[in-house]
């Protein structure tokens, strides 16, 4: 309670902690609180005092008088001529509690001016948005990493080989989702907000910002997310053949994917590899195995298994002596890396290794039965004998 | 005394044992081995696809029977602080918040879709919003001439039994406005004043009959029976100002079913009913009279 006085000192309008009271009591908006969040639910809501605006944030272009209400949608087709479902639903609690939350919509849906609005044009990331940088006091802009994105594998200046619409684009990894809080020292926190409201008069301002901030020093994402995430397209067989990419359902075999599946946090997925922030890849400029700049190339692989954290011992050999995530080719693609001279052995398994593996794979396996069957007949004999010994000495 | 003690331990052990050799072995071989799920999926997926399509699948086939097995998921989002549960569309960027409760008890949404309006591009997206918490028929079946006893009701989406106060209607929060997991639909009161609805669990029935038999059905059977199905679809369906008005008396009787006096005041507000009036001379004359639609709309 401490803590709550400390905050509530700091602030003459509670409003906001009625947003997650609210979103508490909205059986239907399926908001609730999960059993590990009880403890950071306490420092948000208590947080939460300074944020007036979350729950009585302006709407200044009476947008959601229309587009608040569920239900305003369509089914169209995209420029594939497929059925897609476009909902033009704003949740405005979760709105303004996100990301994107101090932006008007016309910032990034351009070009509307009436009512009911026709030939919208689709929304540019690499647009100006109405808000300024506040370290160029220049318009804000997502320009810089969308053209980074599209110099990247996945980005559309590269030269592709299969279908183009398979490329993902910002949305295919990007929602608008609220910040994420981690609130793991109340006390800290408290401190921390002290601190900015000693200069800072505005709470709205101030509880942004330590959003922002905190939300930064987050795992965005979890592993297990990561892969799954990534899987939806490289795990695709069919996808992949089509733009002539191995199958990266090898990776759940490793151990670095069973440590995930298992739900070890501190093991690396796709990420800590293809683009490791440590190192100063980011994921939006994520290259091909074959291109040099690539973190998996064969002259970077080994620093990238150094990375800090990871196998800072590793020796050369660690990292050449096979592929990392290997996964069974078709004959027809294995002809093909033997052919390109573009592989090396460290690209593609030789029928050898991979005869090896399935002899090894098949030798573990019957010496898992015989063992653990032997054991378990073994056990069996046992009790048998034990009933036979108890008869025969009722008989006597 | 003693001997007895050492069989108990001697079986307990035994059989300790062997939970544990079997526990340890299902164990242990996804830890050693590819367990590979995905392989597995994709192997009971090609398994699929050749029952069902046969040898020689061609690409398109497969794509079919993928998209057939995209089941609807939901999506979890953990904030740290809540959970957001939601349907799971992909390529959506905002969050909705929300699951959608799905309409079991439409005669007309078995054919025609809980989205139903596609044509008019610049406002199917307001119909299909009304679509969320009206029935079809609310607007396209109308009250024959003097028909006092023609009024509406909430049914709940999912057990389709009538409700009078759909949670949500009369609170405060805005942002629960259309969110009622019910529907208002038109139906009669008896001379015992119990209401039915014009399409009730009656004419469901009879739909999914059609649906079931259709694929025997010529096409004078189809037809008649469509017209069967359809006979209280009125050619000129309800439009916006029948509600959506300040001058007279709103078509739907908004206290009646449970509206606060205060959303009464914002349905038929200056605001709402001034922005129809704006816009109506671009859809209303044809749009909304037996699925036309403006020359203009139409793409």
């Amino acid at each position: 309670m401490d803590t709550l006085k400390a905050y509530s000192a700091y602030t003459t309008d509670h409003d906001s902690v009625g947003f997650f009271a609210t979103s508490l009591q909205r059986d239907s908006f399926n908001i609730h609180l999960n059993i590990y969040s009880l403890f950071t639910l306490f420092c948000f809501c208590v947080l939460s005092c300074f944020s007036p605006t979350i729950s009585h944030a302006s709407d200044d272009e009476n947008c959601l008088m229309c587009h608040s209400m569920p239900g305003l949608g369509i089914y169209t087709k995209d420029e594939n001529e497929n059925a897609v479902k476009r909902i033009f639903y704003i949740n405005e609690e979760l709105f303004k509690a996100s990301y994107h939350g101090r932006l008007l919509c016309s910032s990034c849906h351009l070009g509307i001016d009436e009512v009911p609005h026709d030939d919208i044009s689709k929304v540019d990331c690499a647009s100006d948005c109405h808000i300024r940088d506040p370290s160029t006091n220049r318009k804000f802009s997502h320009s810089d990493i969308v053209n980074e994105f599209s110099q990247s594998a996945h980005g559309s200046q590269k030269e592709l080989n299969g279908p183009a619409e398979d490329l993902p684009n910002c949305k295919y990894c990007h929602s608008n989702k609220p910040y994420q809080i981690i609130a793991s020292n109340e006390q800290e926190t408290v401190m921390f907000l002290k601190i900015c409201m000693q200069c800072h008069e505005s709470v709205v301002w101030a509880e942004r910002f330590f959003k922002h901030i905190n939300y930064r020093t987050l795992t965005r994402r979890s592993s297990k997310q990561i892969v799954e995430l990534c899987s939806q397209c490289h795990a695709d067989q069919a996808m992949m053949d089509s733009h002539d990419l191995d199958v990266v359902v090898g990776f759940n075999d490793t151990f670095h994917g069973k440590a995930i599946r298992y739900g070890n946090t501190d093991v690396a997925n796709c990420l800590n590899c293809h683009a490791p922030y440590q190192s100063g890849f980011s994921p939006h400029s994520i290259a091909s195995q074959q291109e040099a700049s690539s973190p998996v190339s064969r002259d970077n692989k080994i620093e990238t298994c150094r990375q800090s954290g990871c196998h800072t011992e590793a020796k050369e050999a660690f990292a050449t002596s096979g592929r990392i995530h290997p996964s069974s080719l078709t004959p027809a693609k294995m002809a093909n890396r033997k052919s390109n001279p573009r592989n090396g052995p460290d690209v593609v398994d030789t029928e050898f290794q991979e005869w090896v593996l399935q002899l090894i794979a098949l030798f573990y396996k019957i010496l898992i039965i015989v063992v653990v069957g032997g054991l378990a007949l073994h056990q069996i004999l046992e009790l048998l004998t034990l009933r036979r010994e108890r008869k025969l000495r009722g008989g006597l | 005394m003693f001997t007895v003690l050492k069989r108990i331990i001697r079986v307990f052990y035994i059989l300790v044992l062997m939970i544990f050799t079997v526990w340890y072995g299902y164990f242990l071989y996804p830890v050693i081995f590819p367990t590979t799920d995905s392989e597995q999926a994709i192997d009971l997926a090609d398994k699929e696809i050749d029952a069902f399509f046969g040898e020689g699948t061609t690409e398109e086939e497969k794509e079919f029977l993928k998209s057939l097995k995209q089941q609807q998921s939901i999506s979890t989002t953990d904030l740290g602080y809540m959970v957001i549960e939601e349907q799971y569309v992909q390529g959506h960027f905002h969050h909705v918040g929300m699951k959608v409760e799905t309409d079991n008890n439409s005669t007309c949404i078995r054919c025609h879709g809980a989205v139903p309006h596609d044509r008019a591009k610049t406002i199917r997206a307001f119909l299909n919003m009304h679509a969320f918490y009206l029935a079809c028929e609310t607007c396209h079946i109308r009250p024959t001439d003097n028909n006092n006893n023609f009024t509406f009701r909430w049914y709940d989406k999912e057990t389709g039994s009538i409700t009078s106060n759909p949670p949500g209607l009369n609170t405060l929060d805005e942002s629960m406005y259309g969110n009622y997991a019910a529907k208002i639909s038109p139906g009669e009161l008896d001379k015992n004043a119990v209401f039915s609805f014009i399409n009730g669990a009656k004419e469901l029935d009879f739909v999914e009959r059609y649906l079931k038999q259709e694929s025997r059905l010529n096409d004078t059977q189809k037809s008649k029976m469509k017209k069967i199905i359809h006979r209280n679809v009125n050619e000129d369906p309800l439009i916006c100002d029948g509600c959506h008005t300040i001058k007279d008396k709103p078509y739907l009787p908004f206290l009646e079913l449970g509206y606060p006096k205060r959303r009464l005041h914002e349905l038929t507000s200056t605001e709402v009913v001034g922005m129809i009036n704006k816009y109506q001379k671009f859809y209303i004359p044809n749009l909304l009279k037996g699925g036309g639609v403006d020359k203009d709309d139409e793409s």
